[in-house]
């Protein structure tokens, strides 16, 4: 196939996902669950090598689903900020369980042994949390998220007003970048401007925003209207008919999957909560640490 | 049998001082193509919306008279059976797009009025091929030009097989071509479509090209109701209203005006006299 049908990648609200990819192989609610599951499994792992072991899964994961990885460097700043943040939280605020094991002193203050583990453990975690959602966005477009949605059985309401969220957010974004495209044909450039200048900036994007925002919420109230919109999963007493779900029919493969994330995820649970595999204490990273420092 | 009979119709916003439209009346045939033209604040907009059923059910005001579509008044219709009797397509192509892609947008409307999973198909991919947008179902709707989304509005509309299509300016808010390409939609669907076709435009020199009728709407009222050719007897009348005479349509009544005839509105009408003219 020709390298540029294959490069080709679909705009979605928040990014880009790819042309192609394995990942649109799996129903929606696979993918659905897939993300849950790596949102909810870092909370039961406090094992950094196994933390660790978890997101080079979801980097893999990038790779074989096609998608570009480059996009991960926007995310550099916020990792490195949470990281800074969270060390110095853990050594202002130490856990009292290591009080004792100070393993050095940095500008009058002491930094624990236990407090430092639990920060790395945690900041592991958030980084696979913020993997996951970037990996989920990346590889599901907003009809995805929908689908998957009532697929889980959400009431067509709920979903429907999902939908006009996602829909009105579009909606504010390129309103928004039609006033930064007004304002730099007239000259504004706002990279000159200081951080404090820039936020100023934008707060005054808001107003114009939220009045256009207000009155194409009456248009499309108007439109829901000349659509026939009734706010209801049935019409005439018989269940709606979902075109898009219809279109998109989960197959013995897509059971087997969810199958096998749900086992999954449920044994790692119940091996993190009835043993001790997977706590802090039982690291090797933290066994050795301890060891170099405190024989 | 007739697709729109308004009796005496007046409607007044809510705050507003005067009325919108004013004791108007109108009978509008069934499977006609009319064109809806005035000058701004005339009423246009209010007198389609109240066809719609929009007013009274969606603005605050006072409301006399009656709108009955095919015999129906459209305060007795609920929004779905207005929703299958007459379709609407606004200036702003954003504000009826309510999904996150194309083909999404089209079945909302099937779904609403109970299509079937079949039915919903069946009419995509009609309605995507008579459109032209086959290549665009897929995309969202931040994917598309102006153009591209009021094709998908029109559409979104003609899936749902109303009896009646109104048109809003459909062309305000685009370019050129993509005003040309709404042009060919339209005279694609009043070729193909068995169906009663109102568009309000300030682009005269397209719509009298299909209109069978003209409408002329000033002040809150119907100052002229006519067959297109008759439209333009008098031009001074519509010049003082504010009308864009097409250039084609002056220059004739300039060399024509001696003649008691009809006057020749049409493009291909008026090449073909002036051909003659010179043969003599």
């Amino acid at each position: 196939m020709d390298q540029t049908v294959k490069r080709k990648m679909h705009r979605t609200i928040i990014g880009f996902v790819p042309g192609e990819s394995i990942m649109y192989k799996l129903h929606p609610v696979v993918r659905l669950s897939l993300y849950i599951a790596t949102g909810i499994l870092p909370l039961f792992i406090e094992t950094p090598e196994i933390s660790m072991l978890f997101i080079a899964i979801i980097l893999i994961l990038f790779v074989v689903a096609n998608v570009n990885l480059n996009r991960l460097k926007i995310f550099t700043p916020m990792l490195i900020t949470v990281g800074i943040i969270i060390n110095l939280t853990y050594i202002f605020f130490p856990i009292r369980k290591e009080e004792g094991l100070v393993m050095f002193s940095l500008l009058g203050l002491d930094v624990n042994f236990y407090s430092t583990m639990w920060a790395f453990a945690i900041y592991l975690r958030i980084i696979t949390l913020v993997l996951s959602s970037v990996f989920y966005f990346s590889t599901n477009r907003e009809r995805d998220i929908l689908v998957a949605m009532r697929t889980i059985g959400t009431p067509f309401v709920v979903s429907y007003f999902i939908g006009l969220a996602l829909r009105s957010a579009g909606i504010f974004l390129e309103d928004y970048s039609i006033i930064r495209e007004a304002e730099q044909a007239r000259g504004l450039d706002v990279r000159n401007l200081s951080f404090l200048g820039k936020v100023k900036h934008f707060s005054m994007y808001l107003v114009p925003l939220f009045t256009l925002s207000i009155r194409k919420s009456d248009d499309i109230s108007t439109g829901l209207f000349a659509k026939g919109t009734e706010l209801t999963g049935k019409i005439d007493g018989v269940k709606r008919a979902d075109y898009l779900r219809s279109k998109l029919r989960i197959t013995n493969i897509d059971k087997a999957w969810l199958i096998a994330i749900i086992l999954f995820t449920v044994t790692v649970m119940v091996v993190s909560i009835t043993t001790g595999l997977l706590t802090i204490e039982g690291s090797w990273i933290f066994q050795s640490i301890e060891k170099y420092f405190f024989g | 049998m007739n697709a729109i009979e308004i009796k005496n119709l007046s409607w007044r916003y809510e705050r507003a001082e005067n009325y919108a439209i004013e004791d108007l009346n109108l009978i509008i045939e069934e499977n006609q193509f009319i064109g809806i033209v005035g000058p701004n604040e005339a009423g246009k907009t209010t007198l389609a919306s109240a066809i719609k059923g929009i007013i009274p059910s969606e603005f605050n005001g006072i409301y006399k008279g009656t709108v009955e579509l095919f015999g129906k008044k459209v305060t007795d219709c609920s929004t779905r059976e207005l929703a299958k009797t007459v379709g609407m397509v606004f200036a702003d192509p954003d504000s009826q797009f309510t999904s996150m892609s194309v083909e999404e947008e089209i079945s909302f409307g099937l779904e609403n009025i109970g299509c079937t999973v079949e039915e919903i198909d069946e009419r995509i991919k009609w309605v995507s091929e008579l459109t032209n947008i086959e290549e665009l179902l897929e995309k969202p709707p931040y994917d598309l030009s102006g153009g591209q989304k009021q094709r998908v509005a029109i559409a979104s509309i003609i899936a749902m097989k109303p009896r009646i299509i109104i048109l809003d300016e459909p062309t305000s808010m685009l370019d050129p071509i993509s005003k040309d390409m709404i042009f060919s939609l339209l005279q694609t669907m009043k070729e193909k479509l068995k169906l009663t076709i109102i568009v309000i435009e300030h682009n005269i020199e397209k719509l009298v090209e299909l209109s069978d009728k003209m409408i002329l709407v000033n002040d809150g009222k119907i100052e002229k109701y006519t067959d297109t050719d008759v439209f333009f007897q008098d031009i001074e009348f519509l010049d003082s209203r504010s009308i864009r005479i097409p250039g084609a349509i002056r220059f004739m009544d300039m060399i024509d005006k001696d003649k008691d005839d009809l006057p020749t509105v049409h493009l291909q009408d008026i090449v073909k006299t002036i051909k003659e003219e010179l043969r003599r």
